[in-house]
């Protein structure tokens, strides 16, 4: 369904996301961090940026027929994400308006182990502009 | 462990490229046009390719790692504003100061104020982050 039809608090099917080690040491390399340890722990932000990405592309902002500007981010990590580990992606539609002909959204997401534990939490506020 | 007000975090200096924001789009999964298509990012009011945000953030992230290297991971949370884009071959510069040390029920806390900003000044990511010092 199209984000302007989505009203806020409409939640998402729960998606599961798995960082493999590979995708993991991909990430890293791409953000040039030369510290990170992907064979034994997920950087932390590359959890938030896999679910955001996800939710950007089931809006359909991802295909070229809107600019979508990511205008603020908050995230909060209980624990560290090893890789291959199974998490479930649990997001919500917190707000969704129009303002001068821009669209603003909210999308909150929560990461939640196989034990139901949370592992990381964030609110990304976008953008949306037709072109 | 930074764990004083006015500490400042080791820094990060770091010249983003074209490059690096394809390798992005593919580990992060988000390919929008806005980052890869120069002729749909010529009809943004930016008017070039820019960098993902959440690459600028990165490497926000990559800083408080190294400065806490498990109590970031473990109770680590921040709040940033996107305040410009980062374009391919601008260099950034990503720092940390640590604002305020609070201390409640024996756990102490330090407020961090982030910062990333162009070579000419410009503010490219403000906020803050707030990590567990025991």
């Amino acid at each position: 369904m199209p984000l302007q039809d989505l009203p806020a608090g409409h939640e998402f099917p729960p998606e599961t996301l798995t960082i493999s080690e590979a995708e993991a040491a991909a990430y890293a390399a791409a953000v040039g961090d030369t510290s990170a340890n992907p064979s034994e722990r997920v950087p932390s932000m590359a959890v938030i940026a896999a679910g955001l990405s996800r939710f950007i592309k089931h809006l359909g902002l991802a295909d070229g027929t809107v600019e979508v500007v990511h205008a603020s981010q908050k995230a909060s990590f209980n624990r560290p994400v090893t890789p291959g580990e199974i998490l479930e992606i649990r997001a919500t539609l917190k707000s969704n308006a129009e303002r001068r002909g821009s669209r603003f959204a909210t999308v909150e997401m929560l990461f939640v182990d196989e034990s139901g534990e949370q592992v990381a939490s964030a609110s990304s506020l976008i953008l949306v502009n037709a072109t | 462990m930074t764990s004083q007000p006015g500490d400042m975090l080791d820094s990060i200096d770091r010249t983003v490229t074209q490059a690096q924001v394809e390798a992005y789009a593919d580990a992060a999964g988000d390919h929008n046009p806005i980052h890869l298509d120069a002729e749909f990012a010529a009809i943004t009011p930016f008017g070039k390719r820019i960098a993902h945000g959440m690459l600028t953030l990165a490497m926000v992230s990559e800083m408080l790692t190294s400065a806490y290297p498990n109590n970031w991971a473990s109770g680590g949370r921040l709040k940033v504003r996107f305040r410009a884009p980062v374009f391919p071959g601008e260099t950034v510069h990503v720092t940390g100061e640590v604002k305020k040390v609070t201390e409640s029920d024996g756990v102490r806390l330090a407020e961090i104020t982030l910062g990333v900003r162009k070579d000419d000044g410009e503010d490219v990511i403000t906020g803050q982050a707030f990590v567990k010092l025991d």
